[in-house]
């Protein structure tokens, strides 16, 4: 119950108790625009029963592409102001138009139309459920809240960095590629890789009957083959740190959001590259995805890849053991041995990971060959500094920041291929081709 | 918008201040203060020097003076009010046949709070406009949503002010037969219970909206 009610009706009652007592007309003549006020405000009601429609052009986008929003409320009841709001979520960045609208609700029904464009550049799955109202009374100065509900989600992959527009053969051969595979083109194993169309020199006896048949009642005559896993393939291993440094940034530019891109395009470029791909989250969340080839891996490290952005919000724990870069290889040595894979690293380097990169880095040492002088093992660390700044100072301070960093890491360094990565200055790509190639 | 707000809301306090002035004037209490002085130019430029005087410091320091007007509005008007109680009358002894009528007082002090009501409500309307156009609301969509509020806040204003008239008409003209002395009680037993029932009425319809 508003708090004027209360105000109103003691007015009323005292002014009217006042009149009475002093035997005054005027008094209780004037006790009644209290009530007039407070009658008013009760049986002239505030616009009600609002439905809400909402439709978003996709359900799926990839970070850094637009999202276009409509949205029609109707109100049937009432008279006054109605505010209406659509719930943006904290990532997302309006482009276009307005997610806020006001109106006049009189007489006839009102309606609302709401048209916006929004950008996000994070990861994760998203709800969009939520569009929030206020009700204004037209007289008294109260008002009504509420929200309407409906279960639209969208779900953003994180983006695929220029790994892939590496054209030049004397560029694309100097980013680091497993050393351990026997033979590209191996036997086939037991292990289902995923389901293609058939292609001249396939054996008849490949061919999945049961999904052929289906897919001709779907009108492909095509038909479909099983594909399995091949011996021999060249295998990368990618870590990625998900500990409380990679939190480093604004909600819109972040070390995370930058290290699961890298995830995601390295992956990419590794399978497009016939590699099995294997990942392994430590520090906060554990994530294992076993090694494996194909699209299907790659959907299946790119729905992990989203969840961790969904992690990100759980609290930390101070008490609790997060897996080491060390324990993650230590626990998965058994899939290492013989197969000299390439690992990889993405992290955020500080003095506060320094042991652990550098115990990691030696463990891994032990399962993989020496390319060079090197083994093959690489560490792509991000330079989170040059996200937070904005102006001179903070840029020189970064850069002061980053030089300690080179510094520090000096001894790690001479044990793996580093490639120090500044999103804010460079692409993946030119941070891997500058540094492998230098 | 906002001056136009302003503007209105300044005349809507002034003109209170003025009727609540006018009120004043017909009192025993400024006769009392125009004996002392003896002076009526005297007493009315005191009187408006020190509310002018304490407005401006109210507003220096609060930068809101109207909370202050209100109140000075209602002190000078309830000596008006108060000259015709029955009680006070019967204790104190005023000469009210030289003053003001008991209708044109009664008119007068509606009057006043309908404008400090006024007022009141263009201050809010005032903030309201703030509002939507901090939340980059189109300017024109604001004039006009604002302008449909103020039409429904002078539609409430008319009907108070005709239930006024109407409330008054049977208040002062009906009532005021010659009636046996019981006759008095119970019209006035039962018109005491058919307020506090109005207001208990309201008051409950009010709690029963446990949402809000």
């Amino acid at each position: 119950m508003p708090g004027f009610v209360l105000r109103t009706s003691t007015i009323s009652l005292t002014m009217l108790l006042a009149g009475f007592l002093f035997a005054n007309n005027i008094l209780i003549l004037t006790s009644f625009v209290p009530l007039c006020y407070l009658a008013f405000g009760y049986f002239i009601k505030v616009p009600g029963n609002i439905e809400v429609k909402k439709s978003i052009s996709r359900n799926r986008i990839i970070g850094g592409e637009l999202l276009e929003v409509k949205l029609k409320a109707s109100v049937e009841a009432g008279f006054g102001i109605l505010e209406i709001c659509d719930v943006v979520p904290p990532h997302f960045e309006l482009v276009e138009g307005s997610n806020y609208k006001v109106i006049w609700k009189g007489m006839e029904r009102g309606e609302i139309y709401l048209r916006y464009t929004i950008k996000c550049t994070t990861s994760g799955t998203y709800p969009m459920n939520a569009t929030k109202w206020k009700a204004r009374h037209s007289i008294c100065s109260f008002s009504e809240y509420g929200q309407c509900e409906n279960d639209i989600s969208v779900e953003v992959s994180p983006r695929l960095l220029e790994l892939r527009k590496v054209r030049g053969m004397s560029a694309a051969n100097k980013i680091p590629m497993p050393q351990g595979a026997l033979s590209s083109m191996g036997m086939n194993t037991n292990e289902f890789k995923e389901l293609r169309l058939y292609s001249p020199g396939d054996s008849f006896k490949s061919i999945n009957w049961k999904v052929t048949s289906r897919s001709l009642l779907r009108g492909n005559v095509w038909p479909v083959v099983n594909e399995f896993e091949r011996e021999g393939k060249k295998s990368v291993w990618i870590f990625l740190d998900t500990s409380r440094t990679m939190n480093f940034g604004s909600n819109v530019r972040n070390v995370k959001e930058y290290s699961i891109e890298a995830v995601n395009s390295l992956s990419d470029y590794y399978l497009k590259h016939n590699c099995s791909v294997a990942f392994l989250t430590y520090g906060h969340s554990t994530i294992a995805i076993n090694g494996g080839s194909g699209r299907n891996q790659y959907y299946r490290i790119l729905k992990e890849l989203i969840k961790i952005k969904d992690k990100k919000s759980e609290p930390y724990n101070i008490k609790a053991n997060f897996l080491t870069l060390y324990d993650a290889v230590n626990s998965y040595r058994q899939h290492f041995l013989g197969m000299r894979p390439l690992f990889v690293i993405i992290t955020r380097f500080c003095t506060n990971n320094y042991d652990e990169v550098k115990k990691g880095i030696e463990r891994m040492s032990r399962y993989t060959i020496r390319k060079g002088a090197l083994p093959s093992v690489m560490v792509v660390n991000i330079d989170g500094y040059g996200l937070m700044a904005e102006n001179q100072a903070e840029k020189l301070a970064s850069n002061l920041l980053d030089s300690m960093n080179r510094i520090i890491s000096k001894e790690v360094r001479k044990n793996c291929i580093w490639i120090d990565w500044d999103p804010a200055r460079e692409s993946l790509t030119e941070a891997i081709i500058k540094q492998v190639v230098s | 918008m906002k001056l136009l707000f302003l503007c209105l809301r300044t005349v809507a306090a002034f003109s209170a201040y003025i009727v609540a002035f006018i009120l004043f004037q017909y009192t025993p209490l400024f006769h009392l203060l125009l004996n002392i002085t003896g002076s009526s130019i005297g007493t009315i430029t005191a009187i408006n020097l020190t509310a002018a005087l304490l407005t401006a410091i109210i507003y220096m320091s609060t930068r809101n003076a109207f909370p202050f007007v209100r109140i000075m509005c209602v002190v000078l008007s309830i000596p008006a009010v108060v000259s015709y109680s029955k009680l006070l009358d019967k204790i104190i002894g005023f000469d009210i046949q030289s003053y003001l009528s008991i209708n044109i007082t009664s008119f007068l002090f509606f009057i006043m709070i309908m404008l400090l009501l006024t007022a009141g409500k263009l201050k809010s309307l005032e903030d309201e406009w703030e509002t939507l156009i901090e939340n980059k609301t189109c300017e024109e969509e604001v004039k006009k949503i604002l302008r449909s509020r103020m039409k429904f806040y002078l539609f409430f204003c008319s009907f108070t002010t005709v239930f006024y008239i109407v409330m008054s008409l049977f208040g002062f003209i009906v009532l005021d037969m010659k009636g046996s002395e019981q006759s008095i009680i119970i019209i006035a037993a039962l018109g005491v219970i058919l307020f506090i029932s109005l207001i208990i009425f309201i008051y409950k319809k009010w709690s029963s909206l446990v949402d809000i």
